[in-house]
C-alpha cells in the first residue's frame, strides 16, 4: 500500500508539473510529413494509420529514447494531462535525460566498432578480459559526456581520428586501437571508416572492382593508406613496456618514417588518397587532413550518413538499406526527404538531439502500428515494429513486474544484491552487458523465451509481495479495476477490445492472486510486451 | 588476403528459405529416422527431413595436429611420442590415440588443409562458416546451414546444438533465429528453464498457453513484419521444447552405465549426448572440446587432452555409432581453427600454424583413408593441399546438401562453399 502511495503522489507532482506553453516542434517536422503526405498521394490509394493514442506514443518513445519503458505513475500522469504539448514535452524530458546519453553513446558506439559487441582487439598481445571491460568503460564514459553536450557529429569525428597517446591519458584512443583485429590494421581502418561514417562498403572493392558501383581496389587500399603509419605500444599497468604479460593499457604513436603500404596486387606504393577525392601532401598530418575530406560539406556523405542512421533508428527502417551501403544502385526509398533531413542536420550544427527531436515531433513517427483499412500505403504510413534490445527486454520485465519504475539501467551493470541476480541471470541467456551488448536486437530464441516463461527469477519477480500482480490484488474495485491496474503497468496502457471481458471473467474464476500472476505471466510473454511497436 | 562475400544487389534473389518451406513437408513425412529403441513411442513425431547428420567435435585453441592425425615419429619436429599402427594397414596416428586407431577404417583425415588464418576468432570463424570475417557482415555457420537445410519443419527440438562450445559460434539470422547454435553447457542441465516453475501445474501451464494464444491474437492479427514472425517462431518453440517427448533425448543418463563409462570424460558425456540428439533427429551438433592453446608444454598437455578426453569421446562416438547402424548417416568431424607448428618453441610449445594441419572425418562413407601429406618435418605441404572451400563443398556433398547453394544476408548473396570444389577422393 506504501508504495502505491508513493505512485500516486508521484503521478500528482508529475501531473502538476508545468507545460511549456509555448513549445512548438521544430519546422522539420511538419516538413518531414509534408513530403510524405505528398509520395502516398500521387504513388499509393488507402489511408495512412491514425495517430498513436498516448499510451502507445509514451511506451514507444520511452523505449526509443530510453531504452526503456516508462513506469505505472509516469504513464498515468501522461495520459491524465489534458496539455496540447505534452508529447512534445515528453520527447524534450527524455532527450535531456543521462538515460538517453547513455543509450546514444552505446548506439554510436555501436556503429563506430561496426557492430561488434564490443571491441575486437589483438595488437600481438592478449587483453584480459577485465582490461576491455575497463577500456571500455572508459571510452563510453567520454562518449556520453561527448552527446550530453551534443557534440556536433564532425568534433566527434575530429577526435577520434586525431585520438593518440595512451588510453589512459586519453580513452577515446580504444577507437583505433580496435583495429588490431588480427586482419592488417590499415585494412580494418578503411572498411570501419568508409561505413561507420560513410555509410559506404568500399571494401567490396578490396578484392575487386566493386561490382556496380565505382570503387576500385584503389579506392579502399588508398583509404587504408592514411593509417599505415599507426603503431601500436603494449604497456604494463606502470606505463612502461609490457614484457611477456597481458597488455593494461595501449599507447597508439604515428610513425611518419614508417614505410607507405604496398599493392598487394601490383607491389607499388600506395598513396594515401580517399574515395571521394583528397590526397594528402608529403608534409600534411594525415588523420586532421582526412577529417576534413570526410566532413567536407561538398559531399555531405558524413551528414546524410548519420541522418539515414538516425531514421533507421527511431522510424524502424533506414531511408537506404543496409544503412551501411550508398551505392549507386541502392539509391534512398525517398531521395527527397532524406535530403531534406541531411540540410536541416548540416544547418544545425549536425546535431543528433536536433534531429532526433524532429522526427519524434512528426506525425510519421507517431502514427500507430495497426493497420487501418486495408489498403497499400507504404513507406511509413504505420509505425514499424521492431524487436527489443537487450537493454528495452531487461528493463520492461524489471518495470512491468515490479508495480513501478525502479530499475537500474542495464547499461549501467555490474549490480550488487538481488539486481545482480537478476542481470547475472538474464546474462546466461541474453548475453552479460559488456560494451554495448544493451543496444543490439534480440536474437529472440528459444532458450531467451524459456527464461522469460519459466526462470525462477522472472517467476519470483512475478509472484513478489509488492510486485505488479500482489499490489493489483489491492487494487480497491472490481475486477475490470485490477485488470486495468495489470494492463497499464505491464503494457502501459489500457487493456482493449475484448480484454478487460476475457480478464475479469478469468479473475473471477480463480482464487486469491493466482489469476493475476497468470494475467502478469501472459502479458510479459505476449508479442505485444516482446515488440516496440 | 580476407575472403570476400559475392557482393550482391540488395533485394535480388530469393531466399533459400522460401523453397524450403515448401519443400519440407512431403520430406518429413516419408523419411525414415534412425532406429530409436529409447524413443519408440514417439515413431511418428521424430525423423529429419533428411537421413544425414553432422556431429561436428570441436577442438578449441588449435590442436597439433603432429601429435595426433599427422605423427612424425622420429623427426625433430615430432616430440616425443611414437606412431601407431591402426586398423587399416599403413595408415599411422600418434600413440596417444588408442581407441581412434581401433577405428580407423570408419576415418579419413584430410592432412594438408590449408588456411590464411592464425590468430583463434578468425581461424574459428573461418573453419566455422567457410568466410575470414568481414565487419559487420554475418556469415552463417556450417551448423546454421545444416540445420536450415536439413529439418523437417515443426521438428520439436532445436535444430542445432551446441553442446559446451570451445569459443564463440558465428550467429547469423540469414535463415531465421530458430538454426541458430543453441547452447547446452552440460549434461546436467542441458535446458536451462525447460520445467514448470514449480508452483505452476501442468493444467494450470496448459490453460496459460491458451490465454498467450487469445492474447496475441488481437494484437498479431492487426500487425505486420518480420518481428512477428521472429517472436511467433520462438514461442513456439519455447512451448514446444516443454512439451516434447523428445526431449528425453537429453537425459543421457537413460544410457547404461557401462556405455557412459565407456565414453569417459565430460567429452565423452557431451558426445554421448550428441548421439542421442542426433538419434532424435536433431542434424547438426557441435561438441566443443577446449586447451589445445598449447604455446607452453605442448606434449604433457596433449597427451592428457587425448587420452581423458578425444581419444575415449570419439574412439567410442565412432564405434557406438556403428553398432547403432547410425554412421552410414553421421558425419563426425573433428577440428579446430588451426593447427600447430612443426617447430617446437623454447617453452616446449608450439605456435599458431595455419600452412598445412589436419581434419579428420568418419561416417558417410569417408573410412579408412588419408587425403594428402606434410613432408617428413610437418613444415610443407607434399602433396593434395586442401582449401577450406574446397573442405566444406566436401562436406556439403557428403551429407546431400548442394555446394553451391546460397543464402541472402546484409542484402549480400553468400555460396555455402565460396564457389569450393569437392575433394574427389573423399566421395
Amino acid at each position: 500500500m506504501k508504495t502505491v502511495g508513493v505512485f500516486l503522489a508521484l503521478a500528482v507532482a508529475l501531473g502538476m508539473a508545468p507545460q511549456d506553453r509555448n513549445l512548438k516542434p521544430p519546422d522539420l517536422s511538419p516538413a518531414i510529413d509534408r513530403i510524405l503526405e505528398a509520395r502516398w498521394k500521387k504513388d499509393v490509394k488507402g489511408d495512412p494509420a491514425p495517430l498513436a493514442d498516448d499510451a502507445e506514443f509514451l511506451r514507444r518513445v520511452s523505449l526509443d529514447l530510453r531504452g526503456r519503458p516508462a513506469g505505472l505513475a509516469e504513464v498515468k500522469a501522461f495520459l491524465a494531462d489534458p496539455a496540447e504539448s505534452k508529447r512534445l514535452a515528453k520527447i524534450d524530458e527524455y532527450l535531456a535525460s543521462a538515460e538517453c546519453n547513455r543509450l546514444m553513446a552505446r548506439r554510436l558506439a555501436s556503429v563506430l566498432f561496426n557492430d561488434y559487441d564490443r571491441p575486437y582487439i589483438q595488437p600481438g598481445k592478449n587483453f584480459s578480459y577485465q582490461t576491455v571491460q575497463r577500456l571500455v568503460k572508459d571510452f563510453l564514459a567520454i562518449l556520453e559526456e561527448r552527446v550530453a553536450k551534443d557534440v556536433p557529429i564532425p568534433m566527434l569525428l575530429d577526435e577520434l581520428l586525431e585520438a593518440k597517446g595512451r588510453t589512459d591519458k586519453n580513452p577515446l584512443v580504444l577507437y583505433k586501437l580496435s583495429m588490431w583485429t588480427g586482419d592488417l590494421p590499415a585494412f580494418e581502418f578503411s572498411d570501419r571508416v568508409s561505413k561507420s561514417w560513410l555509410g559506404i562498403r568500399v571494401s567490396c572493392a578490396r578484392c575487386h572492382d566493386h561490382p556496380f558501383d565505382r570503387w576500385t581496389q584503389e579506392d579502399f587500399y588508398g583509404l587504408s593508406g592514411f593509417f599505415t603509419r599507426h603503431k601500436v605500444k603494449c604497456l604494463d599497468k606502470g606505463g612502461g613496456m609490457a614484457m611477456g604479460t597481458d597488455c593494461e593499457e595501449v599507447e597508439i604513436e604515428e610513425d611518419p618514417k614508417a614505410p607507405e603500404l604496398t599493392n598487394p596486387d601490383s607491389g607499388g606504393l600506395l598513396k594515401p588518397t580517399f574515395l571521394l577525392g583528397g590526397s594528402p601532401g608529403s608534409k600534411e598530418d594525415r588523420m586532421p587532413f582526412l577529417a576534413n575530406l570526410i566532413r567536407n560539406p561538398g559531399h555531405n556523405q558524413l551528414a546524410r550518413n548519420f541522418t539515414n542512421r538516425m531514421w533507421d533508428w527511431l522510424m524502424g527502417r533506414g531511408l537506404v538499406m543496409p544503412v551501411d551501403d550508398f551505392n549507386q544502385k541502392n539509391k534512398a526509398s525517398i531521395h527527397e526527404l532524406l535530403e531534406k533531413i541531411t540540410g536541416d542536420f548540416s544547418k544545425n550544427k549536425y546535431s543528433l538531439k536536433h534531429i532526433a527531436r524532429a522526427i519524434c515531433a512528426s506525425k510519421a513517427y507517431q502514427r500507430a502500428s495497426a493497420r487501418g483499412e486495408p489498403g497499400d500505403v507504404k513507406d511509413y504510413a504505420r509505425a514499424t515494429l521492431k524487436g527489443l534490445t537487450v537493454g528495452q527486454l531487461f528493463m520492461s520485465i524489471a518495470v512491468a513486474t515490479r508495480g513501478g519504475d525502479t530499475a537500474p539501467d542495464r547499461a549501467q551493470a555490474p549490480f550488487n544484491g538481488w539486481w545482480g541476480w537478476y542481470a547475472g541471470q538474464m546474462g546466461l541467456v541474453f548475453g552479460p552487458s559488456v560494451g554495448w551488448t544493451e543496444v543490439t536486437l534480440l536474437p529472440g530464441n528459444a532458450r531467451q523465451m524459456l527464461m522469460i516463461r519459466n526462470g525462477e527469477i522472472i517467476q519470483q519477480m512475478i509472484r513478489n509481495p509488492g510486485g505488479t500482480a500482489s499490489l493489483a490484488a489491492k487494487v480497491d474495485g472490481s475486477p475490470a479495476d485490477k485488470v486495468e491496474f495489470v494492463f497499464l503497468s505491464v503494457y502501459g496502457g489500457k487493456p482493449q477490445g475484448q480484454e478487460t471481458a476475457r480478464w475479469a471473467s478469468w479473475l473471477e474464476s480463480k482464487k486469491g492472486e493466482a489469476g493475476l500472476t497468470d494475467l502478469v505471466w501472459t502479458l510479459i510473454n505476449s508479442t505485444e510486451f516482446l515488440t516496440r511497436h | 588476403m580476407t575472403i570476400c562475400s559475392d557482393c550482391a544487389t540488395p533485394g535480388v534473389g530469393v531466399s533459400r528459405r522460401s523453397f524450403l518451406r515448401f519443400g519440407m513437408g512431403a520430406a518429413a513425412a516419408s523419411a525414415a529416422g534412425f532406429p530409436l529403441p529409447l524413443l519408440a513411442q514417439d515413431k511418428d513425431t521424430v525423423a529429419g527431413g533428411s537421413g544425414k547428420s553432422v556431429i561436428l567435435l570441436w577442438m578449441g585453441g588449435g590442436p597439433s595436429q603432429l601429435d595426433t592425425w599427422d605423427p612424425k615419429p622420429g623427426q625433430k619436429t615430432g616430440g616425443p611420442f611414437k606412431g601407431l599402427e591402426t586398423s587399416v594397414r599403413g595408415i599411422q596416428l600418434a600413440e596417444p590415440m588408442e581407441r581412434i586407431s581401433k577405428q580407423m577404417k570408419h576415418v579419413a583425415v584430410v592432412r594438408a588443409l590449408t588456411t590464411m588464418e592464425a590468430a583463434h576468432e578468425r581461424g574459428a570463424h573461418l573453419l566455422h562458416t567457410c568466410f575470414a570475417p568481414i565487419p559487420g557482415q554475418d556469415f552463417a555457420a556450417m551448423g546454421t546451414v545444416v540445420a536450415a537445410e536439413l529439418t523437417r519443419k515443426d521438428f520439436p527440438l532445436p535444430s542445432y546444438v551446441a553442446v559446451s562450445p570451445a569459443g564463440p559460434i558465428p550467429q547469423s539470422t540469414a535463415f531465421g533465429e530458430e538454426f541458430q547454435a543453441f547452447t547446452v553447457a552440460n549434461v546436467d542441465n542441458p535446458v536451462p528453464n525447460v520445467a514448470r516453475s514449480g508452483g505452476v501445474s501442468a493444467d494450470r501451464q496448459a490453460a496459460r498457453e491458451k490465454l498467450l494464444d487469445a492474447q496475441n491474437e488481437e494484437f498479431e492479427g492487426r500487425r505486420e513484419g518480420r518481428v512477428i514472425e521472429k517472436t511467433r517462431t520462438a514461442v513456439k518453440k519455447a512451448g514446444d521444447l516443454m512439451t516434447t517427448p523428445l526431449l528425453k533425448a537429453f537425459n543421457v543418463k537413460a544410457e547404461s552405465e557401462e556405455l557412459r563409462k565407456e565414453y569417459g570424460g565430460y567429452f565423452g558425456q557431451n558426445c554421448l549426448l550428441a548421439r542421442r540428439l542426433v538419434q532424435a533427429g536433431v542434424k547438426f551438433v557441435e561438441v566443443g572440446l577446449g586447451g589445445w592453446d598449447t604455446h607452453y608444454n605442448n606434449f604433457e598437455a596433449v597427451n592428457k587432452l587425448v587420452r581423458e578426453e578425444l581419444d575415449p569421446g570419439m574412439g567410442t562416438l565412432i564405434a557406438d555409432l556403428d553398432r547403432q547402424g547410425m554412421l552410414k548417416d553421421t558425419l563426425v568431424l573433428c577440428m579446430g581453427e588451426f593447427g600447430r607448428t612443426p617447430e617446437i618453441n623454447a617453452s616446449n610449445g608450439r605456435d599458431h600454424w595455419c600452412k598445412a594441419f589436419s581434419v579428420a572425418m568418419a561416417g558417410c562413407g569417408v573410412g579408412g583413408r588419408i587425403i594428402g601429406a606434410t613432408d617428413k618435418t610437418g613444415m610443407e605441404i607434399q602433396d593434395r593441399p586442401v582449401t577450406v572451400p574446397e573442405l566444406f563443398a566436401t562436406i556439403y556433398r557428403l551429407i546431400g546438401i548442394p555446394e553451391n547453394n546460397h543464402y541472402i544476408v546484409n542484402a549480400r548473396k553468400v555460396k555455402y562453399s565460396y564457389g569450393g570444389k569437392p575433394v574427389k577422393e573423399l566421395l
